[in-house]
């Protein structure tokens, strides 16, 4: 190896090793490394920096003093991680349903273990988990017998993960020392002959205080795969939480973190209004004020056949289900001074973007009316499902 | 939840989709015919289990 310094004198030049420069300088003294450059130390910089390749940050990064590692860039592919968007409830005890937004309780290889999950709050000022006020609890009461329970989440779009590192990171904690394996897999779609879905797992021991875990696998080549024929938004990553324990146990987590890359970053804190959109492109739901509140303009199509018009607040995966509790007058629309009490609707259309409802039992009035479509029980919702 | 019936729904017809009842429960789906709805899929794999459609209602 022969390290040399080219033209000392000059007012520009460049270090060389073995004949080929590693560092030049211009005239305005602009340093330039062509090659990779690797800084251990601390570096500042004061004038501009341009980099025309990959710049990889082990440690810190910060811009006037802030930290960029901290700063929203959607880098985290989970939504809900940190268990806040709650707009099914706050507590769940029917197996194989949707929880928290976006996280499924869902059973293993037939087994329907009793269990309940709850979203509960931290402390304030706790520092277990750094700026964490919300985490999901899978609290499970009964024995599995032919399979476990497990806790999951669908990413849409398994096109982004064409052989990419990927590094999941959460806090979680048990009543007792317990396995969980983070299995993942990428799912091809539905329909046509899509090819079958390919899994990495990895088994991780959870300890009795809140510790953060990291996993960080390989996701397989996309190369030689075949889509579904309904389109890639019904292709997705799976990330499962599978319990190991066939016994009864209490489960934690929060600030669940999937990114691209080989470092857990720290948890992405994203506005509320920004994670309750992302979760409202899979689930949103109208609920009652109290025992009343608006659901939506209403026009009378005929004496008997009421449609009810919806927007979403944000485009939805695909055409969704509309969901809703049935019960006597839970519904109502004011019309001509008057009121019809009804209890249950029925979906007509729906896109990605609206939905028109229809009612034609306890509805009674002239063609052409308007009206506005409220609830009359605080036990009511409407809501529209277009999870994965 | 264990599906107690499911509906064809029509209006004026035409098949606008599915209702979905279940046991024990007030809670119900409407479901749109859409082979990216996972409901909808649900049901076309119910239907191929060899279970039975409740008879239209129009």
């Amino acid at each position: 190896m022969t390290v040399s310094i080219k033209s000392p004198t000059s007012t520009t030049g460049s270090i060389q090793l073995n004949g080929s420069d590693v560092l030049t300088i211009d005239s305005s003294g602009n340093l330039t490394a062509p090659n990779a450059l690797t800084v251990t130390g601390t570096s500042t910089l004061t004038g501009n920096a341009t980099v025309t390749g990959t710049l990889t940050v082990n440690s810190t990064a910060s811009i006037n003093g802030s930290n960029i590692s901290t700063q929203p860039s959607f880098r985290n592919l989970i939504i809900n991680g940190d268990m806040r968007i709650a707009q099914r409830g706050t507590s769940f005890t029917a197996d194989n349903v949707y929880t928290l937004d976006r996280w499924k309780s869902a059973d293993g290889t037939g087994g329907t273990p009793a269990r309940t999950l709850s979203q509960q709050t931290f402390t304030l000022g706790q520092t277990d988990v750094p700026n964490a006020y919300y985490y999901l609890q899978h609290n499970q009461t009964g024995a599995s017998t032919n399979g476990n329970a497990s806790l999951v989440q669908r990413i849409e779009d398994v096109t982004q993960f064409d052989g990419q590192t990927i590094t999941i990171s959460f806090y979680a904690k048990a009543d007792a020392s317990m396995n969980i394996n983070i299995r993942l897999l990428q799912d091809f779609g539905t329909g046509g002959s899509p090819s079958a879905a390919v899994e990495v797992s990895e088994i991780v021991s959870i300890g009795t205080s809140w510790t953060k875990y990291t996993v960080t696998k390989t996701l397989g080549s996309l190369s030689g795969k075949t889509l579904g024929t309904d389109g890639v938004n019904t292709s997705y990553l799976t990330v499962n939480i599978d319990f190991q324990p066939t016994t009864t146990f209490v489960f934690d987590v929060t600030l669940f973190q999937l990114e691209l890359g080989t470092e857990a970053t720290p948890f992405e804190n994203l506005p509320y209004d920004v994670e309750l959109a992302r979760c409202q492109r899979y689930y949103h739901r109208i609920n009652p004020n109290g025992t009343s509140g608006s659901i939506g303009s209403a026009a009378y199509y005929t004496s008997t056949t009421v449609f009810v018009s919806l927007n979403f607040p944000t485009s939805m995966r695909t055409f969704p289900s509309m969901e809703q509790v049935t019960g006597t007058d839970y519904y109502n629309i004011n019309r001509n001074g008057a009121n019809d009490t009804f209890n249950t609707f029925t979906l007509n259309t729906s896109n990605i973007d609206s939905a028109d409802l229809y009612v034609t039992s306890g509805v009674s009035g002239t063609s052409g009316w308007a009206g506005r479509c409220r609830f009359n029980s605080a036990s009511g919702y409407v809501a529209f499902s277009a999870e994965l | 939840m264990k599906i107690d019936k499911i509906i064809k729904m029509y209006f004026e017809g035409e098949l606008v989709g599915y209702d979905i009842t279940y046991v024990n429960s007030n809670f119900k789906k409407s479901v749109p015919i859409n082979e990216s709805n996972t409901d909808y899929q649900e049901i076309q794999e119910w239907i191929a289990k060899g279970n039975t459609l409740e008879p239209a209602d129009e």
